[in-house]
């Protein structure tokens, strides 16, 4: 597989990772408490930007950390086969539940995650006061919704350690940019002056469409991934050609 | 039943009311509300006064009430004087 | 294994009305530990400020003007006339004499404990009363209506009256503003055109009573306005309410043309707003503003809470929500539960003619395309009308093509006694030629129906 196909994997899964709502959810949280609590616009900027990169920082970490622990069991195992099967799997099962469940039943965009954690993140976003709280905030956000995240990201890094080196910094830095790429366009509308009830409505009316979509997007990604490095390793193998 | 008479407020959860009303809550947080959808401070403080004044004059008739009733009813008295904030007010809990 | 959590009832009733109170009575005599809440006066409207005070002093109203029409019998009745104040008298006697009006010892009787103060749910056993938290099994919510305020710019800044408080007044209004024409607001009309005030009746329909059949809202205009002087303005809109010295100005809009008039009185009786706002939320139970959902066996969408009478939203009588109670009563005590059969539920209209139905009347089988024969019988072709000197009036029977008996509706002086016939047919699915067979006494007001039956049969 060449780079270019490679890095395309990487983008369709960050996509995927950009489509889910829990980091925009509290960054709405966070800008709609800042503004409350009579903040300058500057408070505003600084603290919402802090959140961004710290939901970037974590993204980062967490594809780069994963890309090295299965660098070094593609490097011990003969072939990767049995890798892209579980990548596939967990994109399908995540792909099917957010399908499915992510949002939960009642109004407005609250997703299926425990309650407790829920109220906790919410008061945590309300008692930020810093930007380093925010920062911190920021990187809880990435961490919090790993059950979702965990299967793009998974396939992203194992596409990674396929490339050379210097590819690998550039698929690293494409899937960071634009699994951010909603945080952005979120924090560019709130810093511009755009009304959060009007960011928020729109979320909310477009909720369903939202989800599907995602869920969609990771079940094209598990089949074609599936189809492209299992049926066609499969095939070859039975043509006597690996 | 005038409005001093006083009305615990039974938290998420709580079987038993955990506190007295307080309408300064109620003022405290609308006031928020309209400020997060960038709505001037005079306005603001205008608003929320209306509001809490509606909040007490409804729960004086309640000997206890939840903090939902109370989000709910201030959220229903919001929707006329500010659509917006009252759509952050209502939601404010069901964003996460 | 779990223990089953201790309730302090078994049934919690909230409103002492004709929806709450049988229910209660029934769960108490088959052993129940219950509880009747009411935050106003036991007993509810229909004792105290609504059917009996109203139907009492309309019945005083009806023997003024029979009264006062003697003469063509000759009766003389020069000397005829009414102390308002004894019949307001005979009003509160008529409320006392009940027993169920602002009687909280009839409860207190069958062993049931009741609380006066407004009931707030805060989860779904529990709520609070007073400065108590009671909490219980089962709960029937019977908290009834009240009556709303139209949408009429300056309404907030006038005095006017409902239903409630109308017949608190101490004298009678010269003139009266009656908002709304359907069954409430003609009786009050009458009530009030037969006692000497000058009543003008606003509706927006075009006719008055609007949920019956067409020629019985044409007929009662008729009547109200040759016989008593009503105005009727139907097709009519109010444009606003305005304080005139110490009475009120009405604009109204009526054919395209402003007008205005005064009066000394207004009376709105419009519509009613169900008395949802008792922390429903909290107890999981799905509502509107027009009234709490339910289902067939008046179950709430949380399934231990049940509601009963106008809460629910639609339009009902006092007979309806006694039903209603005792459905729900039965549905308490058993496992297997009861659909509440609105079937031949009759409506009537407690004015002079009365008017009354039951069933499908002629526009819901036009609504629904149904194949229809129509009996007619005009009172004037009985007996009857001649002895008591009435002619107006009829008697409408609607049959399916096999002539089962679906609808029916009577303007008659007594036709709220006479529908009960025509609702039997209806709920037994009675054939034409079954009610028309069955003796009819002769000079009786029923005679009508048979004729009416036999119309049906051959059409």
């Amino acid at each position: 597989m060449d780079e270019y196909t490679t890095l395309a994997i990487i983008a369709v899964a960050a996509l995927a990772h950009a489509s889910f709502q829990l980091s925009i959810s509290m960054l709405t949280l966070l800008s709609s408490h800042t503004i409350g609590k009579k903040n300058t616009h500057n408070n505003l900027l600084l603290r919402t930007h802090a959140f961004v990169i710290g939901a970037g920082v974590m993204t980062l970490l967490l594809i780069s950390s994963l890309a090295l622990v299965l660098s070094y069991i593609y490097s011990a195992t003969a072939t990767p086969l049995f890798i892209w099967i579980i990548g596939c799997g967990l994109l399908t099962g995540v792909g099917i539940s957010v399908a499915i469940f992510y949002y939960r039943k009642e109004a407005g965009t609250s997703l299926w995650i425990p309650r407790p954690m829920a109220r906790y993140l919410s008061s945590r976003t309300k008692s930020t006061s810093s930007s380093a709280e925010s920062f911190s905030l920021g990187m809880v956000s990435a961490i919090s919704e790993i059950l979702f995240t965990l299967a793009p990201i998974f396939i992203a890094a194992f596409s990674l350690v396929q490339l050379h080196p210097i590819w690998q910094l550039v698929g690293i830095a494409v899937y960071t940019i634009i699994s951010l790429s909603s945080l952005i366009v979120v924090n560019c509308l709130i810093s511009s002056g755009h009304s959060i009830s009007k960011v928020q409505k729109w979320r909310e009316a477009n909720k369903r469409f939202l989800q599907l979509a995602s869920g969609a997007l990771l079940i094209i990604l598990a089949v074609y991934i599936y189809v492209e490095h299992v049926m066609l390793a499969v095939a070859l193998t039975a043509a006597g050609e690996i | 039943m005038d409005n001093q008479q006083s009305t615990g407020v039974i938290k998420r959860a709580g079987k038993r009311a955990t506190e007295e009303f307080d309408k300064n809550k109620v003022f405290s947080s609308v006031q928020a509300a309209c400020l997060s959808v960038r709505s001037p401070e005079g306005d603001a403080d205008m608003i929320a006064t209306i509001v809490s004044d509606l909040v007490d004059l409804w729960r004086s008739t309640r000997y206890a009430v939840t903090s939902h009733d109370l989000r709910r009813v201030a959220s229903d008295h919001l929707k006329d004087l500010a659509p917006e904030a009252a759509y952050l007010y209502k939601h404010h809990q069901l964003v996460l | 294994m779990a223990r089953k959590p201790k309730f302090d009832y078994n049934l919690i009733v909230i409103g002492s009305g004709a929806a709450g109170s049988p229910a209660a009575s029934i769960a108490a005599q088959a052993g129940k530990k219950v509880a009747v809440i009411e935050k106003d006066v036991f007993g509810g409207e229909s004792p105290n400020w609504g059917d009996i005070p109203i139907k009492s002093l309309l019945h005083a109203a009806q023997l003024y003007d029979e009264a006062k029409l003697g003469s063509r019998f000759g009766i003389r009745s020069n000397t005829l006339g009414y102390n308002f104040l004894s019949l307001k008298k005979w009003k509160d006697t008529a409320v006392r004499r009940t027993g169920a009006g602002n009687n909280r010892n009839y409860y207190e009787k069958q062993g049931i404990a009741t609380f006066q103060s407004p009931a707030h749910f805060l989860s779904p056993h529990e709520i609070s009363v007073s400065r108590r938290h009671l909490s219980a099994e089962q709960f029937l919510i019977a908290t009834g209506s009240t009556w709303a305020m139209p949408d009429i710019p300056g309404i907030k800044n006038i005095r006017y009256h409902t239903p409630r408080t109308i017949l608190d007044i101490s004298r009678l209004p010269k003139t009266l503003l009656v908002l709304g024409g359907a069954a409430n607001g003609l009786e009050y009309s009458q009530l009030f055109a037969s006692l000497g005030t000058k009543v003008f009746i606003i509706e927006r329909a075009a006719r008055l009573l609007p949920d019956e059949d067409e020629e019985a809202g044409l007929l009662l205009a008729k009547t109200l306005s040759e016989s008593k002087g009503v105005g009727v303005l139907t097709e009519s809109k109010i444009l606003s309410l305005q304080k005139d010295g110490l009475g009120n100005r009405v604009k109204y809009l009526r054919g395209g043309v402003e007008k205005s008039f005064r009066v000394d009185e207004i009376l709105v009786t419009t519509g009613r707003t169900p008395t949802v706002d008792i922390g429903l939320e909290n107890a999981s139970v799905a509502y509107t503003p027009k009234g709490i959902n339910v289902n067939n066996y008046l179950q709430t969408s949380a399934r231990h809470i049940f509601a009963a009478g106008d809460v629910l939203g639609t339009k009902k009588h006092l007979h309806t929500a006694l039903l209603e109670s005792r459905v729900v009563a039965y549905n308490l005590l058993h496992k297997q539960k009861q659909a509440v059969d609105y079937t031949a539920s009759p409506n009537i209209t407690f004015t002079h003619p009365g008017v009354a139905s039951a069933g499908l009347s002629e526009d819901d089988c036009i609504k629904r395309d149904l194949n229809i024969k129509i009996g007619l019988a005009p009172l004037k072709m009985i007996a009857r009308s001649n002895t008591s000197d009435y002619r107006d009036g009829f008697v409408k029977i609607i049959a399916r093509r096999d002539n089962t008996v679906i609808g029916g509706t009577i303007v008659a002086p007594h036709a709220g006694e006479m529908i009960h016939e025509i609702s039997l047919a209806i709920k037994y699915e009675l054939t034409t030629n079954e009610v028309a067979n069955t003796p009819h006494a002769f000079l009786s007001w029923s005679e009508a129906i048979r004729l009416a039956a036999i119309r049906a049969g051959t059409g």
